[in-house]
């Protein structure tokens, strides 16, 4: 039987929580097969991207189904220069159901490859995350950067009580 | 050429975005890069002794290796701890990590205290804007004394620090 090669299969794009994959475990020095799922095997947690080419604004949403809480855990963004960096500086903005409050990164349009974490625009403010309901939004405000970045979002989706 | 089963095969401490997974989904083959798999959330332990404490102003320490070319550390989070000791360090005991080729008072990612050695201390991204700067692409990690050197202190300071690696487009 042709054998397949994983790289003929089709894409997936990103992991889905209900994925399985094999995996083989040592048991009394037996290695015995199994098949597991993301959310068993690394938590149940979810992980977007967005690519932002840096020619206009970006303004990307995380929906939260109805009746959900989302509550982001971690995000951050990986900036590649282009041929022509402006020293200008990318502050994109993370908001939660238009709370005043946010996370915040800031990256410089410098021929330096950078990565940065979301972080509290402001620790003064009423809690910013964990409403109901509610959507998150990635945005920037308007080009013309030289490069390129992606920005990764990990979030959890809980019942509220 | 017969199949290999998975513990037959070369082992790699590697992980990089173009690495191909096998999983299935409602019943289909896919394959998922390791760009879009979860990310790896490593550690690095290093022993700051305490004679380089007392310099940690002037000469920081490396506490993350360089990133591998192509790729870039984004610091989670870090802890502090203390060995030996019998005195608290006095005066500028904020202690941050940022990339080694820029990091200075207002350039850093992560902060803490040095101040009370019978309390460990974790480090976290300050809040406001400005006060997070992101890591240079292919740099490594330092600790350093923001201001100027402590002037006493004996303990040993063992810093944890959590990270991941992105890599550039």
């Amino acid at each position: 039987m042709q054998s397949v090669r994983i790289e003929d299969l089709p894409d997936g794009g990103m992991y889905e929580p209900d994925d399985r994959f094999p995996i083989q475990r040592n048991e009394s020095g037996v290695w015995n097969d199994y098949q597991t799922s993301f959310t068993r095997y690394y938590g149940d947690v979810i992980r977007v991207k967005f690519n932002w080419d840096g020619s206009g604004a970006m303004i990307e949403t995380i929906t939260c189904p109805v009746g959900k809480l989302l509550v982001m855990l971690m995000a951050d963004v990986v900036f590649t220069p282009g041929p022509a960096p402006t020293s200008g500086l990318i502050q994109m903005t993370i908001l939660q159901g238009g709370n005043s409050n946010s996370a915040i990164a800031e990256l410089y349009d410098t021929a330096l490859g950078q990565g940065s974490l979301f972080y509290l625009n402001s620790e003064t403010s009423a809690d910013p995350w964990r409403d109901l309901d509610q959507d998150i939004q990635i945005s920037t405000p308007g080009g013309g950067f030289s490069g390129s970045s992606v920005v990764s979002v990990i979030y959890a989706l809980i019942d509220p009580i | 050429m017969p199949n290999k089963s998975t513990s037959q095969m070369t082992a790699t401490a590697l992980r990089t975005d173009d690495d191909r997974h096998y999983v299935v989904r409602s019943g289909v083959d896919y394959q998922i890069t390791g760009a879009n798999m979860p990310p790896a959330v490593y550690a690095q332990v290093t022993l700051i002794p305490a004679a380089s404490v007392l310099t940690l102003n002037a000469t920081p320490v490396l506490v993350v290796d360089p990133a591998p070319v192509g790729t870039v550390i984004i610091p989670l989070r870090a802890a502090i701890q203390f060995d030996n000791g019998t005195a608290d360090y006095a005066a500028n005991t904020t202690l941050a990590i940022g990339s080694t080729s820029v990091i200075s008072d207002t350039v850093k990612s992560v902060t803490g205290s040095i101040a009370d050695r019978l309390v460990p201390n974790e480090c976290f991204a300050p809040s406001g804007i400005g006060a997070f700067s992101p890591s240079i692409a292919e740099d490594s990690l330092s600790a350093r004394v923001e201001t100027g050197n402590p002037t006493t202190g004996d303990s040993d300071l063992v810093i944890t620090v959590w990270y991941y690696l992105r890599e550039l487009s």
